[in-house]
């Protein structure tokens, strides 16, 4: 007779699935996973804490770096959480660039997401396809305001510079022909056995668990529960535009990839839509104590050099008081949790990140299943370590 | 990051009450219990009272609110040109000034209204019209109170923009006055004319625009204490030397207090990296909320050398790390060989000619726990007394005469005192030289409390100028001056009756000793005559509240031991020690010199500061050290210099002092220095006596070091280190510990805490609060001093000087401080070499104008004549000279007579006779001021600038 035991697997943290440095510790019999330890921290940098130590403002390029896949969603939801402490309302034209931007980045997100999901299972090509389409937002990103991933793009009041006329005709063009390519990576996957195979009735949670683990987005969604901030707390542009929630019903890594390829049409809808509708007028909140004054001004008058000033070194000062304010971000509810003593920096920023909350609930979905299951498990929360570990 | 604004709250000047019953239509008046009429007014939605007459502005911040205001500060009165601090009164349609109107009653006002924002607003957005788009070269850019109004008003589109387009005023020494800056505020105007009382500036019309100059718009040469540029809301007036080099968020202040003298001021020292930038005070324009009451301690303030006196910390030339003599040259050695050569050099000279053949000085610059450490250092490992400070220049003669005629060691006055006195004797000090800041308390004292202030000097000072009264006595007649007073208060039976009830001895001995006097001789001696002595006299004795004042003029000239017995005498007499608020103090120049005292850095001083002949405080020293007190008297300067040119002293330790520079030539102590077998010198630069020594340890200055001084009034002040020593240099102390640990290992201390624990328990309460200054009950005289009163008053005689010499007095000047600033680049600048002040009269007779060279001989004696440039001063006497003391270039300090005073022996090296004759008549130019062309250069350069 054979002995047998449990066998600790370790796996990463030096993984090319593994999406930034996530080490797991695996507990196997034979094939199958008894126990799965995600070990996180390999790439905290303290960003929390940084942010105790500078002005609003100078937060804003560190959350550039949490989830550096998608900059300009993050932005969003640390500027929302900002203007919802000092009760600043933004212009309807800034909130309308803000919702166009903010699903832009949305389909960055899913398409990288598809392209390295696929991938991981081993589907390759599908790779080449999404990271086409993804090339030419980020250009656009680059046209928009000089950077493709650490864009910085958000100001608290508003952003930083209007869409120009080509920029608008640009991403006009590209959602005109992006439902095609949609459609074009699909082809490659949903009727794809291999894809099936990996994806269908793998890693599957129910909705009670789900909820109970704080699942948000696609994640949540694919369990069945209808919840989208987007929608039952509209932000932005959303309560003025027409577009749906889809929503799963197995909770398997399948229902999640349909959510997904769902959204990037959805978002397509809202962009379209607000595209049309796009208020005249300023993109920045007149709050002189608050706002950056434009640079055109700063340069040239005295009382813009002041503020620009007094703001960079000094900051504003928040009123005393604690806020939350969560933004549905692609890969879920990405959430500020701000305490401010009244001074000019956060006495304390939290940062509720999905991909943290998510991997909580690693070792329940991954329970049962397959050794080689594990890289689409850890796949289908779309994680982004530099979020997780901050 | 810039600094936070204003203090959060305003104290409450006049304690306003608020009530909560309304008032009837026609109120009657209101009193309150001082029956000063008071007030009735709604402030809002308030009622209070506040006393009539007081601005609505004080009636707001007394509630404890903040209106901004950009031309207020409470040390001087409410200016009103600023525009910003306005307010809603009821039935007024345009808003008003607060600072510049007064409460009426029933009056109505509201301080916050969206009205009197947008009001205000445009008040700040005026001032920026005409302001410059200069921010980021501008030395104010983020300590500028026009930012921070802009900012908080939220100005974000200014109409109407005009620049000034003047150019910038370069003409003085030290400070730029950049006019397209000003928002005319004219705080710096009003602090120089209230407060300093110099009023060196004005506003002047030029071009179509209102600028502040110097008085008669030329370059500016004051006092150079830069409250203006610590005033200056805005970038208007910048400090030269720290011009364009860093924001003020790149610095990292430290608060700490000033090593110059003992005024002891604090001051906030900017440093970046390893060097000091600039020294910022307390006081600016930021400190703008406060009462009259609050600067009875001081305003907050600092002078020009502390202000402008900072580069020697920064110099290249400091001592780096330990040298050892190397035949002709020097050797850099480690800290650990020199300790350790030092050490068993020690050891062995002990061992082999006993702990007697070693002797030690020291600096009174350095801080109190060093001079602690030094001491024990001497009496338990070395094992003897024979070491001396510098408090032996001169306060030695003040401590001793405390000591011998009441038994007390330290008598002082605080600065609240000093503001609120009655009547101030100055005698022996040129305040605003010496003391600059605590001459501002006289200056307070004289113009909001009504204080008499009696200068006596031969020169009419600019201390003289201000008082009330201005006594110019003959050149060295202040012994016999204070003996004339003490006569007159007896006579004319005014002495306190509680002192002639506890010493009838002493007065009668006083009373038959001047009874043969008249009244005649005295005035022939002193050139005072009866009556003013009686004027003076009733004015000491009326008080309540009176001190007398004395300084290095007093203590460091012939006879400094006698005059401060008859100074005792004096206060005693009228009063002044047993009244609450009255007092004697004496005035030091060097920093430290009463701490020196106080922790036993000198032969007759035990820490404490207690007599070394008492045998209580000898028991607990010794048993704290567990070693005992050396049963030797000691040696004074003087006397080591004396032994170490017989021979008897083998080795010399001399931390700080520099006897060579400091003596004059006929004291041999060169001759003395190179007799020694071991000369150790622990210094901060290269002085003539650090170059005879055989091993250099390097010392750093106390801008890197921690620990206390102890000021004028006796108050311990708070020594914090901004830098890391320089170079391998290190603080005092650490040496002294570690050279004690080499020669005994349980010397060692830890740490500068550790130090002050350890002092705690010698000096009670150390180093949290300071040995008692004050008399309980009325003075009681040592029967032994009653003795000495027949030996001192003596017939009044006129002393006597050939014909046509005249008094050489080697004085203090304000841009200078012993030798140390004459390494500071800022007050070479403004003061750079010594030059001979003479009265008009001497000038005419010899045809010698300012800026002329004369040759001066002694008047006695053989002494090679020094040839000096003069400068014809109106306020100097005929028969009188002066040269700064710190100059040793031209060498007219080797004019000076020596002689050492028999029991404290301080030598007097300050006073000489010289005659004077012409050599170089002065260059037709004229030379203004402190000339030597500095002045004229700059002004060339400003003016090839504009051209």
């Amino acid at each position: 007779m054979l002995r047998t035991e449990e066998m600790m697997l370790n796996m990463g943290p030096q993984h090319p699935a593994t999406h930034g440095v996530l080490k797991m510790i695996l507990d196997l019999e034979g094939e199958r996973i008894v126990k799965a330890t995600p070990v996180l921290g390999y790439l905290h940098r303290g960003v929390e804490k940084l942010a105790e130590h500078g002005t609003y403002h100078q937060f804003i390029p560190h959350t550039d770096r949490l989830d550096y896949v998608c900059a300009m969603y993050n932005n969003f939801a640390y500027v929302r959480a900002v203007e919802k402490l000092l009760g600043l309302t933004v212009p309807p034209r800034a909130e309308y660039l803000r919702t166009i931007v903010a699903e832009t980045q949305r389909i960055i997100g899913h398409l990288f997401w598809l392209g390295t999901q696929a991938l991981d299972i081993g589907a390759m090509t599908v790779f080449f396809y999404t990271f086409r389409d993804r090339e030419i937002l980020l250009d656009w990103f680059d046209e928009l305001c000089g950077a493709r991933l650490t864009t910085s793009w958000y100001r608290i009041g508003g952003v930083e510079r209007d869409f120009t006329p080509e920029l608008i005709a640009k991403l006009a063009k590209f959602m005109d022909e992006f439902q095609g390519k949609i459609d074009e990576c699909n082809t490659l996957l949903d009727k794809n056995r291999i894809w099936l195979a990996r994806t269908k009735d793998i890693a599957v949670i129910s909705a009670e668990d789900a909820l109970s683990f704080g699942l948000s987005g696609p994640t949540l969604r694919g369990s069945g529960v209808d919840y989208d901030l987007r929608k039952y707390e509209p932000y932005g542009a959303y309560g003025d535009v027409e577009w749906s929630v889809p929503v799963g019903r197995n909770g398997d890594t399948y229902d999640r990839y349909w959510i997904r390829i769902e959204e990037l049409r959805e978002s397509c809808k809202i962009i379209k839509q607000c595209l049309a509708k796009l208020p005249d007028g300023p993109y920045l909140a007149d709050a002189p104590t608050v706002v950056l004054p434009s640079k055109d001004k700063v340069f040239t008058t005295l009382e813009s050099m002041i503020l620009q000033f007094k703001l960079f070194t000094q900051g504003f000062k928040a009123p005393k008081g604690d806020i939350y304010c969560g933004t549905e971000a692609h890969k879920g509810e990405l959430g500020f949790y701000i305490i401010s003593d009244g001074g000019s920096h956060p006495y304390r920023l939290k940062i509720r990140a999905p991909s943290f909350i998510h991997l909580g609930a690693f070792d329940h979905m991954a329970k049962g299943y397959m050794i080689a299951d594990i890289v689409t498990i850890f796949g289908t929360y779309d994680v982004v370590m530099g979020e997780c570990d901050r | 990051m810039a600094e936070e604004q204003n203090p959060t709250a305003p104290p409450a000047p006049a304690a306003p009450t608020a009530t909560a019953t309304p008032t009837p239509a026609a109120p009657p008046p209101i009193y309150d219990e001082a029956g000063n009429e008071l007030v009735e007014l709604t402030i809002d939605g308030q009622l209070i009272r506040v006393p009539k007459g007081t601005p609505i502005y004080d009636a707001i911040t007394g509630m404890g609110k903040i209106i901004p205001a950009m031309c207020y500060h409470y040390t001087f009165a409410p200016f009103g040109s600023c525009g910003i601090c306005l307010v809603e009164v009821e039935g007024k349609k345009a808003p008003v000034r607060s600072c510049s109107s007064n409460v009426a009653p029933g009056m109505v006002v509201r301080t916050d209204t969206p009205a009197i924002f947008q009001a205000r607003k445009k008040g700040v957005e005026k001032h920026l019209s005409t302001h410059p788009l200069d921010c980021p070269v501008c030395d104010a850019d983020g300590r500028c109170e026009l930012q921070d109004m802009s900012f908080a008003f939220g100005v974000s589109e200014v109409k109407n923009v005009k620049q000034k387009g003047i150019p910038e005023d370069r003409r003085s020494l030290v400070l730029d006055f950049n006019m397209n800056r000003c928002i005319l505020c004219a705080q710096c105007i009003n602090i120089c004319k209230d407060v300093q009382q110099v009023d060196a500036l004005q506003f002047h019309k030029k071009d179509g625009f209102t600028h502040v100059v110097a008085k008669g718009d030329t370059a500016l040469y004051c006092e150079f204490c830069g409250d203006c540029l610590s005033i200056c809301p805005v970038g208007a007036i910048t400090n030269k030397f720290a011009k364009y080099l860093y924001k003020p968020w790149q610095l990292v202040s430290t608060a700490t207090t000033c090593g110059y003298c003992a005024d002891g001021c604090e001051m906030i020292v900017d440093a970046k990296e390893q060097e000091v930038i600039r020294v910022r005070s307390p006081f600016s324009w930021k400190s703008k909320w406060g009462t009259k009451e609050d600067t009875l301690g001081g305003h907050g303030g600092i002078c020009v050398k502390g202000r402008f006196g900072f580069q020697h910390i920064n110099s290249a030339e400091r001592l780096m790390q330990p040298l050892l003599r190397h035949g002709s040259g020097w050797a850099p050695v480690s800290w650990w060989e020199a300790t350790d050569l030092v050490a068993g050099r020690l050891a062995e000279i002990k061992a082999q000619h006993g702990p007697e053949a070693i002797a030690g000085l020291v600096s009174a610059r350095l801080t109190n726990e060093e001079l602690y450490l030094f001491q024990k250092f001497m009496r338990t490992v070395i094992g003897t007394n024979q070491f001396d400070g510098t408090a032996r220049y001169g306060q030695s003669n003040f401590t001793q005469a405390l000591q011998a005629a009441l038994g007390v060691s330290r008598l002082m006055n605080s600065y609240e005192e000093l503001t609120l006195a009655n009547a101030i004797l100055v005698i022996g000090s040129d305040l605003t030289e010496a003391n600059p800041i605590t001459a501002l308390r006289l200056k307070e004292a004289m113009r909001y409390y009504k204080a008499k202030v009696i200068v006596v000097n031969p020169v009419k000072t600019k201390m003289a100028a201000l008082a009330t009264h201005h006594l110019a006595i003959r050149p060295g007649s202040e012994g016999l001056f204070l003996q004339g007073l003490v006569r007159t208060l007896l006579t004319n039976n005014l002495a306190d009756p509680a002192v002639e009830q506890a010493n009838p001895a002493l007065l009668e001995t006083l009373r038959s000793a001047t009874a043969s006097w008249t009244d005649e001789a005295l005035a022939r001696a002193t050139g005072i005559e009866a009556s003013r002595f009686n004027e003076i006299a009733g004015l000491l004795a009326a008080g309540p509240r009176t001190i007398l004042l004395c300084g290095e003029g007093l203590l460091k000239q012939p006879g400094g031991y006698a005059n401060a017995l008859t100074l005792i005498e004096a206060a005693s007499l009228c009063g002044a020690l047993s009244r609450p608020g009255g007092g004697v103090m004496a005035l030091q120049e060097e920093n430290n010199e009463q701490g020196l005292i106080d922790f036993g850095a000198a032969p007759e001083w035990l820490p404490g500061p207690a007599p070394i002949t008492d045998p209580t405080s000898k028991l607990r020293a010794s048993a704290l050290w567990q070693a005992p007190v050396p049963a030797t008297p000691g040696a004074t300067l003087t006397q080591i210099l004396e032994r170490a040119r017989q021979g008897a002293i083998k080795a010399l330790y001399i931390i700080g002092e520099n006897p060579i520079e400091t003596l004059p030539s006929s004291m041999r102590a060169a001759e003395a220095l190179e007799r020694v077998e071991v000369l150790i010198c622990q210094e901060v630069f290269m002085t003539e006596t650090a170059k005879r020594a055989h091993v250099i340890l390097p010392a750093c200055t106390a801008a890197e070091k921690s620990g206390t001084f102890t000021n004028h009034e006796g108050e311990l002040r708070p020594v914090a280190r901004a830098l890391e020593p320089k170079g391998e240099s290190r603080p005092d102390w650490e040496i002294f510990e570690e050279i004690g640990m080499k020669m005994a290992p349980e010397f060692a201390c830890g740490s500068v805490e550790e130090l002050q624990q350890e002092i705690g328990r010698l000096v009670p309460g150390f180093p949290k609060a300071p040995p008692p200054r004050r008399l309980e009950g009325p003075p009681h005289f040592a029967a032994a001093h009653v003795e000495s009163v027949t030996r001192r008053y003596t017939q009044p005689a006129v002393s006597s000087l050939p014909e046509h010499a005249l008094t050489l007095q080697l004085i203090p000047i304000l841009y200078h401080s012993g030798k140390l600033s004459l390494r500071a680049d800022g007050l070479t600048t403004i003061y750079p070499k010594g030059r001979l002040a003479i009265s008009p009269q001497d000038g005419e007779r010899i045809g010698a104008a300012t800026g002329a060279v004369v040759r001066l001989t002694a008047a006695e004696g053989s002494r090679p004549p020094v040839n000096v440039e003069v400068e014809v001063q109106p306020a100097v006497p005929a028969g009188l000279c002066l040269f700064p003391e710190h100059f040793n270039e031209p060498p007219v300090r080797e004019l000076a007579s020596v002689s050492i005073d028999k029991t404290t022996g301080v030598p007097y090296i300050k006073r000489g006779a010289v005659t004077m004759q012409l050599v170089t008549p002065a260059p037709i130019a004229p030379v203004s001021a402190n000339g030597d062309g500095a002045l004229a250069s700059a002004e060339a350069a400003a003016s090839g600038e504009t051209a």
